[in-house]
């Protein structure tokens, strides 16, 4: 069966000389890696940039920072959809949202600025890294649920959640993630936020970062594609969240993990330049 | 559904679809599209701001990045 084709004209930008219109090419995974991305994100509940970054990578053949900006656009958007319906809802704590967004912002700006900046190898393996890191998180919680919730006792002082919330910025504009991986834990450790609380105002600070993070790589990412890959993880995302409820999560989380695990590896072995 | 997800869906749904239909007709514009697109955040908190002044922070913050890297790619495209 041939598959089809996609290319799409991607800016790459040079203070010299201006911006130059290359071809970017991909398959059909273009639009199957998002749409699968956002249905296992809604399923498991964790992140979509982190299926996200290594199914266009992987998959579709994308370079590895065209793939982080793509994936920060899907998030944007996703996540907005998400926080407009948790908004409606009343779950947000407008307040901590506020904060932590404003200060996320620049994080993510200077995440995606680095990003476009270093050779494409360290960011396989920074993301290969992560991608370890994330899978033996979901191995070893793969059976707690979303009520759970642990605390630190005597919280943690606010120059440390502000340095946090810069971080979690950092991270989101680098690797193409949300940062609700930083994010949550803040909320609900440092803040001692109630778990759907933190849930709704996580989503719409992750929301307002990945813009952010989108925003510094929107000189060079493959702009044709944006569209495409925004609304299949949109759409992916809405089928996933019809069918979550009598899915048992813990299967599908230990799945995951294996799926992410071989991703890490084959993403670090890339990077060895293997 | 209530009106601010209605809102949020139509906007995604109409930038969306011009950012793919544009990026065959005329490309030199999909750029600024996929900005549009991706600046659905902001459009977030720009109709949820009556219910927290909060927002406004955040919101200000972010249309002034998202409008400095709209210039730079402007001036840069000439």
């Amino acid at each position: 069966m041939k598959l089809q084709r996609f290319m799409c004209l991607s800016t790459v930008c040079d203070e010299a000389s201006g911006c130059l219109g290359a071809v970017v090419e991909a398959s059909i995974w273009v639009v199957i890696a998002p749409a699968l991305a956002g249905f296992i994100a809604a399923l498991t509940g964790l992140g979509g940039g982190v299926v996200m970054v290594p199914a266009l990578s992987i998959l579709a053949g994308l370079d590895i920072g065209d793939a982080i900006g793509l994936s920060l656009a899907a998030i944007a958007v996703n996540a907005s959809i998400s926080g407009s319906r948790y908004i409606e809802q009343g779950l947000v704590d407008y307040g901590r949202a506020a904060i932590y967004a404003s200060l996320s912002i620049p994080g993510a700006y200077i995440g995606g600025f680095v990003a476009t900046r270093v050779s494409p190898r360290l960011l396989e393996a920074a993301f290969a890294i992560f991608l370890f890191y994330v899978s033996f998180t979901i191995i070893r919680k793969r059976d707690s649920s979303i009520t759970q919730q642990e605390t630190i006792e005597g919280g943690v002082s606010r120059a440390y959640s502000s340095v946090a919330a810069l971080g979690a910025g950092f991270l989101s504009g680098l690797l193409g993630i949300g940062g609700g991986t930083v994010i949550m834990p803040l909320l609900t450790l440092a803040e001692r936020m109630d778990i759907k609380r933190a849930v709704a105002t996580s989503t719409v600070i992750v929301a307002i970062t990945a813009s952010s993070g989108f925003a510094a790589h929107a000189l060079y990412v493959p702009y044709g594609f944006v569209g495409l890959v925004a609304l299949s993880a949109t759409v992916g995302s809405f089928i996933g969240s019809l069918i979550m409820i009598g899915v048992k999560r813990s299967y599908l989380k230990l799945l995951l993990a294996a799926t992410l695990l071989l991703a890490a590896v084959r993403m670090l072995l890339r990077a060895m330049g293997g | 559904m209530g009106w601010i997800l209605r809102v949020m869906v139509l906007y995604v749904l109409i930038w969306g679809t011009a950012s793919i239909i544009f990026s065959r007709v005329n490309p030199s514009i999909s750029i600024l599209l996929s900005i549009i697109l991706t600046s659905a955040p902001a459009v977030m908190l720009l109709i949820s701001v009556k219910r927290s002044r909060w927002l406004l922070l955040p919101l200000i913050v972010l249309i002034l990045t998202i409008t400095a890297t709209t210039i730079h790619i402007i001036y840069l495209k000439g």
